[in-house]
């Protein structure tokens, strides 16, 4: 029971401390590490993670751990339900996630959200692409008309 | 100032817009798209083009894809194409002109033409001839298997008599050095052949009738989770037209 109840401390970018269980906290690899091969008791700084992201993340990392430990009576059908709202977030914090889970290492977060990505990309043409993701054409057009002629093929079924 | 760099400096704040061209992890992202939207995702820009370069050389292995569908429209190069998410699509390969599709894997073709064999990934356009001569100038009704990629010194091909599976001559062709052969009872090739769910399926895609006969030359899809699925042969002899005028289409998963 002492190993459930340990408490590890993380300060975030933006100086936030979060007292977290270690259970939750060890989700990332990346915390494991630090906490695994440092002081004991010593705060954990996630340089590249801000308070708000950290939170998310947090809620991400309990959801898994309770409903893996049969702490929270949750069907895989209802954790797959909440893992669908949780990334039903703005851009900017589905963008901040996916570097969070990679820099922190939490690899079921990272496919979640990168799974997330490519939904908003499937079925899409390249300009519905760059304006959904509000990317600047940055090829010549004589550049983009060569990668579309790779596959020329392919493009002619498309009609783009 | 670089405007990479001014976007480094307020990566924190909410408010300003994040540059998914810098997105470090585009290639989790690219593994989980489709061959099409893979194709689209590079042409918006540049860095996203560089970065789907290490996933888009692999495309042809990638497992748990649902199979494509080529119909072959007869003595042209005109092709049908039926993919799980898009439908049906026609496009134009010349190397479909007037060939007999053998075998099925990994996104490659074994074709037979005019008494030469040879490999075609329809994604690609590249050819690989194997070397001939081979000792018959038609084939009827045979089926074949490769071991491992074309582009692989190890790929073994063996070509049988689909009508008397695995017991007749099979003859085994390593690309570089030649050996035809007549191989032993117990020498078997991993062929198996199944239901015709798949074939049942593809019809409705195609929307023939159910009396139309496909002739279709099966693949073998790698699964990451379960035992491979086995996409059957059918076939029903090579030819435009069975006995009552009915046109039987050809038809090769990949």
């Amino acid at each position: 029971m002492g190993s459930t109840s340990t408490k590890i401390k993380l300060r975030t970018s933006d100086q936030k401390v979060f007292e977290v269980e270690k259970a939750v906290a060890v989700q990332s690899q990346t915390i494991k590490y630090f906490y695994e091969n440092g002081c004991p008791g010593s705060v954990i700084h996630v340089h590249s993670v801000s308070g708000d992201i950290l939170s998310k993340i947090l809620d991400y990392c309990k959801k898994h751990v309770n409903s893996a430990a049969g702490k929270e009576d949750i069907s895989p059908e209802e954790l797959y339900e909440w893992d669908t709202n949780f990334v039903k977030v703005d851009q900017n914090t589905l963008f901040d996630l996916i570097l969070a889970a990679n820099c922190l290492k939490i690899e079921s977060l990272l496919d979640l959200t990168c799974q997330t990505v490519a939904n908003m990309i499937k079925g899409k043409r390249p300009e519905e692409i760059r304006t959904t993701f509000n990317i600047k054409n940055d090829y010549t057009p004589e550049a983009e008309e060569a990668v579309r002629r790779e596959n020329k093929w392919a493009f002619d079924m498309l009609g783009v | 100032m670089n405007m990479k760099y001014i976007y480094r400096l307020n990566r924190r704040d909410q408010m300003t817009s994040r540059d998914w061209t810098d997105l470090p992890l585009l290639p989790s992202i690219v593994d989980s798209l489709g061959l099409i939207d893979l194709l689209r995702f590079r042409v918006v820009c540049k860095d996203w083009n560089s970065s789907s370069f290490a996933t888009t050389t692999e495309i042809e292995a990638i497992p748990d894809q649902e199979p494509w569908c080529l119909i072959y429209g007869g003595n042209n190069s005109e092709c049908s194409l039926i993919t799980e998410s898009d439908g049906k699509h026609t496009i134009y390969i010349p190397e479909m002109n007037g060939a007999t599709y053998l075998a099925s894997s990994q996104g490659w073709l074994l074709l037979f033409r005019e008494g030469s064999m040879f490999f075609f990934c329809p994604l690609s356009d590249a050819k690989i001839d194997l070397p001939g001569p081979f000792p018959h100038t038609a084939i009827d009704d045979h089926v074949a298997v490769f071991s491992a990629l074309p582009t692989s010194k190890d790929c073994v091909v063996a070509v049988s008599d689909s009508m008397v599976y695995m017991s007749i001559e099979k003859r085994e062709l390593r690309l570089g050095k030649v050996r035809y052969m007549k191989s032993a009872k117990d020498k078997s090739i991993p062929l198996r052949f199944s239901t015709n769910s798949e074939k049942e399926n593809m019809k409705k895609q195609l929307g023939l009738e159910d009396g139309v006969q496909v002739s279709t030359c099966g693949t073998v899809v790698s699964c990451e989770s379960s035992a491979d699925k086995m996409v059957p042969y059918e076939n029903t002899g090579v030819g435009a037209d069975d006995a009552e005028g009915r046109q039987i289409v050809e038809a090769v998963w990949f």
